[in-house]
């Protein structure tokens, strides 16, 4: 084993973390049922606590004996800890922070590059670690979507896809909704909050891969850009930051504000591809499967891209599964909700 | 014997999925992704086959209603486009005839003939742009790297 394997770099972050553990006086664990699984995050101190888990508060769960995945977590500043030197050079980068030769059938490695956050796990053993250098550099948007370079490959390595996409249904099922950045996913999926429908997620959520097929809920947070929250201004009133600076989003916490709206998770029927139109009604209209997987493609190959064959084609036998449709979205918002809970009780179960 | 060049799909840097007369295609090296429908979706299952570009007409003639002056006007350029998004590669081989042989595309007898329309490629480039992330401008003292701006999210 050379000084610069993956199996070395993982012991070594092994060895820092439980110095951080020890240099702090309070460590803390909490455990989250994601996708069906419970996965145990390790604090080393306080500092971070409420940065990673405010988005997944919906998700927390008891404590548990056996664990599948145990996520340690850690920052330098606060437990004067630092964390090993980088084992590979610059050139092992890749431009979606995956580190090209730490990143192997066991391993994943990845490097927020923004952020400057750590993440690797060990697919085999159940454990991971996250890092960052302080708790004051977290940025809002890893805030409400934290933990994804460790979550994602793990996940993926159990059967269960990150998707690009959002969703909302009811207990008995419900959709998603999917379509690049600006198609409507998250006006659409905010709308459904004053209905009967629940919210699942209105970005990124989870789906088994197997039958039948799943949506699970992994984020509360709903991010809007600033004509969104225009036009809902009962969502906007809930924004954690209610001038978010130039072309960011605004997010709402909605695991705090909305616990009861949220759904998380429903069997899944059918796939919507919503179309801003400037009509004032909301109807649906038959997509293909290709469409669908077109529309699913973009931001859902980015989330894991050295699995992104895999994933293509798992997303190929999903959308070859359900029906799929366009929503073309109208600007009577209350319509929204009312199409998508008509087509899910008046035989969208068929 | 002269080999003519082969045309196929650029594996395995090019994923694709085909359903009845679409196909979707990502392009892995640049993050682009493409939608094939109709004739275009007939002219990517030919090229997933490998063949060359002449028993690729003939395919095409065999199966819609239109000239071949009208089909090589159209395809040729079409062709090119697909090499030019890096979605075909064109390789030499030896016995480059007897693989167009194994074409498996039925011909339609001539009265079922769909019309012919020109080929269209439609490339979406969001995710390229979300590939490009800020360059790497720093290395602190632990030798982790840092960047002046943040990252698109």
């Amino acid at each position: 084993m050379s000084s610069g394997s993956p199996h070395t770099f993982f012991a070594q972050l092994g060895q820092a973390f439980e110095k951080a553990v020890a240099a702090s006086s309070k460590p803390l664990e909490r455990v989250y049922a994601i996708a069906g699984h419970s996965i145990r995050l390790r604090f080393a101190g306080p500092a971070l606590l409420t940065h990673v888990t405010r988005a997944i508060t919906h998700l927390a769960t008891a404590p548990v004996r056996k664990p599948a995945l145990t996520i340690c977590i850690w920052d330098s500043c606060s437990t004067h800890t630092p964390i090993p030197s980088p084992a590979w050079g610059l050139d092992s980068y890749r431009s979606s922070g995956e580190i090209r030769e730490f990143t192997t059938e066991r391993f994943f490695t990845g490097f927020q590059l923004g952020a400057g956050i750590l993440g690797m796990v060990d697919l085999e053993r159940g454990l991971g670690f996250y890092w960052i250098r302080s708790a004051a550099q977290v940025p809002a948007y890893e805030s409400a979507a934290p933990l994804r370079l460790v979550l994602y490959p793990w996940l993926h390595a159990h059967h269960t896809l990150a998707i690009h996409a959002g969703a909302v249904g009811l207990p008995e099922g419900g959709v998603l909704l999917a379509g690049p950045s600006g198609s409507g996913k998250s006006s659409t999926a905010l709308a459904c909050l004053t209905s009967d429908l629940f919210y699942t997620a209105d970005d990124f959520c989870l789906v088994n891969r197997e039958c039948p097929l799943t949506v699970f809920s992994l984020y509360s947070t709903a991010k809007l850009h600033q004509p969104g929250l225009q036009r809902l201004p009962q969502i906007a009133s809930l924004a954690a930051d209610a001038e978010p600076r130039d072309g960011e989003k605004a997010i709402v916490y909605l695991g705090e504000q909305r616990r009861e709206k949220l759904l998380n998770h429903f069997p899944l029927k059918a796939i919507f591809i919503p179309r801003v139109t400037h009509r004032a009604q909301t109807q649906l209209q038959p997509a293909s499967p290709a469409a669908a997987l077109s529309a699913l493609t973009s931001g859902t190959l980015l989330l894991l891209p050295h699995a992104a064959r895999e994933t293509f084609h798992a997303l190929s036998e999903m959308v070859r599964q359900v029906p799929c449709f366009y929503l073309q979205v109208g600007t009577d918002l209350a319509q929204i909700p009312i199409v998508i809970h008509q087509w899910l009780t008046n035989g969208g179960h068929s | 014997m002269i080999s003519l060049p082969v045309l196929c799909t650029n594996q395995p840097t090019v994923i694709s999925e085909t359903f009845d007369d679409e196909v979707v295609a990502v392009n892995l090296s640049t993050g682009s992704y493409y939608t094939l429908e109709n004739e275009a979706a007939f002219i990517w299952t030919l090229l997933a086959q490998g063949c060359t570009e002449i028993e690729l007409l003939k395919q095409v003639e065999l199966r819609y209603e239109a000239s071949h002056p009208e089909i090589e006007r159209t395809v040729r350029p079409f062709l090119a486009e697909l090499q030019l998004e890096g979605l075909v590669t064109a390789d030499i081989r030896d016995g480059g005839e007897t693989a167009t042989a194994q074409l498996t595309a039925r011909p339609n007898p001539v009265a079922d003939r769909p019309t012919f329309s020109i080929p269209i490629l439609h490339k979406y480039t969001d995710m390229e742009e979300l590939l490009l992330i800020d360059p790497i401008h720093e290395v602190d003292d632990m030798g982790w790297p840092s960047a002046h701006s943040r990252t698109h999210e």
